[in-house]
């Protein structure tokens, strides 16, 4: 009984108030400190001890209203404002645990249903009859196969190599090139790797530069490319490989290396936000065994990896979960200032379910309680844009949080009259 | 300000299946070709907009056409005023002239990748490069400028582009 008292009562309360203002200090120290918002979340608001304030809040408002039984006329006030208290902190508990907010990064054209969630881990595990995201944890299974986490490493960052190769050009067929050592000629051109290309070399020549590729044509004529462009053999089953098309006025030659990655360890940034962590995992099913490494991919988007000599591909990232609508972007534009490159807000076109719909910086879509913001905006020369679209669901907003904000308030307008006028 | 009534139009790739759509107003006429047309220098669709001014779409599924090289072949007929643009998960060049609107558009090569990679169906025609060129009188250039520029603002694919998986 005693307890029972004691969790009503306004000392409790006090305890409560002044545990969440240290909560709220220490939140606030660590995030000025780290400049990260992630990692002073992680040791305050979204830790498991702050999580278990707030249902002390709830026990203790409900004992304190519970405690006046039987009620009379004049707690009237008291209860109005508890009830108040209590609808908000269900909003925020039901926020906390059904709630949604995640991001999805689209490019022009294309379009999503799935939304990846911060801070998140997960692994992609993919053959040819499905897919599936398991969450990341020291020991996994699916079907025949069995992955163990291995290593973790917090922050790396991993390089694709595809002609280059560690001070080397490698294509497909013909003996590797030094950088700036011996041309190699062919039937139809001389190969050169080196840091500079000539502006006109008098025959046909293939320079492979560090940053970019420039042809020459048996006639002067000049092609550059950069290296994105890549084959996909077998769906990523077979692998990857880098590769360089030449125009049709271009004698012709298959330029092709395999794809390879390389991952470096780096030094963790502070903050949290920042860090790609790399995992080295053994992969096993009935017959074979192997180790893995994969980098971090928070939006999904870059190449699965094959294992098991093709079986499988995987990928390490967020993990994914589907919204009730279907989003595609039509176009995205930065709107400058006048007369300046400065951005002044972005602006998306995007169809929502097949509807028409403009997100910017100050226009926030809303549909079925689901609400888009727009983020972020991507582009690069002659390459369509990118966008980010932040993604938040609150199921209580309108039914327990905003509900609730109006009864506190109704609640304590009548305890201030009720004092004020007995 | 004139409103002018606008439909959502079907515009078939060059193998003759539905591959774009675009918001064409209700005034202008349309001429499609008799049949499927593989000559690149036929266009998939035109518009008359009106007697002194045209409006044609070419596509081209087979080659690479850098922006920049078609808005110089544009610049030796009429000089003008060049803007990139990006649309629909293309991107490529704006041409203005006194006489000549012009769109130039290539498919980013990631998603020219991932079309092909996944064999979307219809993918060849999706991956075209594609031109918007409407060319007529200074006055008509001029009187229906901000409709040509809503078709070609409007004018993508009817399907959307997969995400790599």
């Amino acid at each position: 009984m005693k307890l029972y008292h004691f969790l009503g009562s306004v000392y409790f309360a006090i305890i409560l108030i002044a545990t969440t203002l240290l909560f709220v200090i220490a939140g606030t120290i660590i995030e000025s400190v780290s400049g990260s918002h992630l990692y002073a979340a992680t040791f305050t608001y979204s830790s498991p001890v702050f999580q278990t304030l707030l249902w002390l809040y709830v026990v203790n408002i409900l004992i304190s209203t519970l405690r006046r039984y039987p009620f009379k006329w004049r707690h009237i006030p008291f209860i109005i404002t508890h009830i108040g208290l209590l609808m908000i902190l269900g909003g925020v508990l039901v926020k906390s645990h059904f709630g949604v907010q995640g991001a999805m990064a689209i490019t022009e054209g294309s379009g999503g249903q799935h939304i990846v969630l911060p801070n998140s881990y997960a692994l992609l595990v993919q053959n040819r009859q499905e897919r599936t995201l398991l969450p990341l944890q020291s020991d996994m299974h699916h079907k025949d196969l069995s992955i163990k986490l291995l290593d973790w490493t917090d922050h790396a960052e991993e390089q694709l190599d595809g002609f280059f190769k560690q001070g080397w050009v490698h294509v497909l067929g013909l003996p590797p090139l030094e950088l700036n050592g011996k041309p190699l000629r062919t039937t139809h051109y001389t190969l050169y790797a080196q840091t500079k290309a000539p502006t006109f070399p008098g025959h046909a020549a293939l320079y492979f530069l560090p940053d970019e590729f420039v042809a020459f044509n048996a006639h002067g004529e000049k092609h550059t490319a950069s290296y994105d462009t890549y084959l996909v053999f077998d769906k990523g089953y077979e692998g990857y490989g880098a590769y360089l098309p030449l125009p049709d006025n271009f004698s012709p030659i298959e330029l092709m290396a395999p794809l390879t990655r390389r991952s470096v360890a780096k030094t963790p940034h502070k903050k949290k936000e920042e860090l790609t962590p790399r995992i080295r995992l053994l992969v096993s099913d009935e017959e074979r065994a192997e180790m893995l490494t994969l980098t971090y991919d928070k939006y999904a988007t870059s190449f699965r990896w094959p294992v098991l000599g093709g079986k499988y591909l995987l990928r390490f990232q967020s993990m994914e979960q589907e919204i009730p609508h279907k989003i595609r972007l039509r176009s995205a534009r930065q709107i400058n200032y006048p007369g300046t490159q400065t951005p002044y807000s972005y602006e998306a076109d995007l169809l929502v379910d097949g509807t028409p719909a403009t997100l910017s910086m100050n226009n926030v879509y809303e549909k079925n309680g689901y609400r888009y913001y727009l983020s972020n905006l991507i582009s690069a020369p002659m390459r369509a844009h990118k966008v980010q679209i932040v993604v938040n669901h609150d199921p209580a907003k309108y039914v327990l949080t905003y509900p609730g904000a109006i009864v506190l308030a109704c609640g304590m307008l009548l305890l201030y009259l009720r004092r004020r006028y007995g | 300000m004139l409103h002018l009534l606008v439909a959502l139009a079907l515009i078939a790739g060059r193998d003759g299946t539905p591959t774009y759509r675009a918001d064409v107003p209700k005034q202008w006429h349309r001429i499609d070709p008799a049949h499927p047309e593989p000559d690149t220098t036929k266009p998939i669709v035109s518009f008359q907009i009106d007697s002194d001014l045209t409006l044609h779409v070419h596509s081209f599924p087979n080659l690479r056409l850098p922006p920049q090289a078609q808005v110089a072949r544009w610049q030796r007929q009429t000089p003008g005023h060049v803007t990139p643009q990006t649309r629909g998960g293309f991107a490529g060049l704006f041409y203005e002239a006194a006489t000549v609107l012009a769109w130039s558009f290539i498919l980013d090569p990631e998603h020219d990748q991932t079309l092909r990679l996944l064999e979307v169906p219809n993918h060849r025609q999706m991956r075209a490069d594609y031109t918007i060129k409407a060319s007529g009188t200074q006055e008509a250039i001029a009187t229906h400028r901000a409709a040509i520029c809503a078709f070609a603002n409007t004018f993508e694919l009817i399907d959307e582009i997969p995400r790599r998986p």
